[in-house]
């Protein structure tokens, strides 16, 4: 993966491949015998850290829409840009571009939702700045 | 200390931009990737801190680029834009790929396989041994802020391989020729 292997804000949507998938893992969100999988990322945005909410969120898109990859590119008062690869993976040799990249959410294959980019890089720079601040205390 | 505070630890050290974690028996190595401002003694910082908060047997690996990071070649084409030419009846698509660009064109009297066709052209100027062809393209939805979405269908016709794309676009034609690119962008991103 990298910046341009993964979609940028402006990027197109995926193929309809990734589009079936989606669709099967909207319906696979609700599990009767156990927790719903969202609940988890709830629960760390109440009790966890911000980063690790994050790394939640970014895991759980992948799982719902069924993606290869997932990063987000930020730009955070005090840290300035920060990249978050999720699974907390290594940028592989393909990858480094989204060091240089501005700031947004990065998807392999690309999903074309301006709205979830805005979200995330809300949530991520948030996520951030709580721990930065928490972590000081 | 959790790995969520260890992170942030090393993302506060000047010049750090990502941080990765990989666990192999028993070993936490840590990979840090460095901007070019990052101070000379961020490797000795850096696992100070990560032996500090870690706890247990741990590596500590600074990845540093330079100005500007490495010269990444793109592993896809970007759309530059769709146009007509209207005294020749053609439909122009302009694709880039790295400092590259081509422009494949179509009759604009074939719809919105136009903008199929006219892509897999420019593909083909970058990769000549393309063997997918066009197929079809349709809008499936107009969506309320007059943006059009579009499914294209591209194939092999020699292993009999489809690929389809869906895309928004502010008009079917473009819609129909992101669509194509999304289709073909998977399977070139191979060999670019």
């Amino acid at each position: 993966m990298r910046n341009n292997n993964l979609s940028s804000p402006d990027d197109a949507t995926p193929t309809a491949d990734s589009a079936d998938n989606s669709v099967v893992d909207a319906t696979a969100d609700s599990d009767a015998h156990g927790p719903r999988r969202g609940d988890a990322l709830i629960e760390s945005a109440c009790l966890g850290s911000g980063i690790g909410t994050v790394y939640k969120a970014l895991d759980r898109l992948v799982d719902l829409y069924a993606l290869d990859d997932a990063a987000l590119v930020l730009d955070v008062p005090g840290l300035g840009r920060q990249v978050l690869h999720a699974g907390r993976k290594p940028l592989g040799n393909d990858e480094h571009g989204l060091l240089r990249s501005p700031p947004g959410l990065y998807l392999d294959p690309p999903l074309h939702d301006p709205a979830l980019d805005d979200l995330m890089v809300t949530v991520g720079a948030l996520g951030l700045r709580f721990d930065t601040r928490a972590m000081k205390s | 200390m959790s790995i969520d505070e260890l992170e942030v630890e090393l993302r506060k050290l000047q010049g750090v931009v990502a941080v990765a974690f990989v666990e192999t028996d028993g070993l936490l190595l840590i990979e840090v990737q460095a901007a070019p401002d990052a101070p000379d003694d961020l490797a000795r910082v850096a696992t100070g801190v990560a032996v500090e908060h870690s706890g247990g047997t741990v590596a500590v690996e600074v990845v540093r680029w330079g100005d500007g990071g490495p010269h990444i070649n793109e592993a896809r084409f970007r759309l530059v834009e769709v146009g007509t030419d209207l005294t020749a009846g053609t439909l122009l698509v302009r694709l880039a790929h790295d400092d590259e660009e081509s422009v494949g064109r179509a009759p604009t009297d074939h719809g919105l396989l136009s903008a199929v066709e006219a892509t897999v052209y420019a593909v083909r100027a970058f990769l000549p041994e393309l063997t997918f062809l066009p197929g079809w393209a349709r809008l499936i939805e107009t969506l309320p802020d007059r943006r059009f979405l579009v499914v294209a269908s591209v194939t092999d016709p020699e292993p009999r391989v489809n690929r389809r794309g869906v895309a928004e676009g502010t008009t079917p034609i473009e819609a129909a020729a992101r669509a194509t690119l999304a289709a073909l962008n998977r399977t070139v991103s191979r060999v670019l």
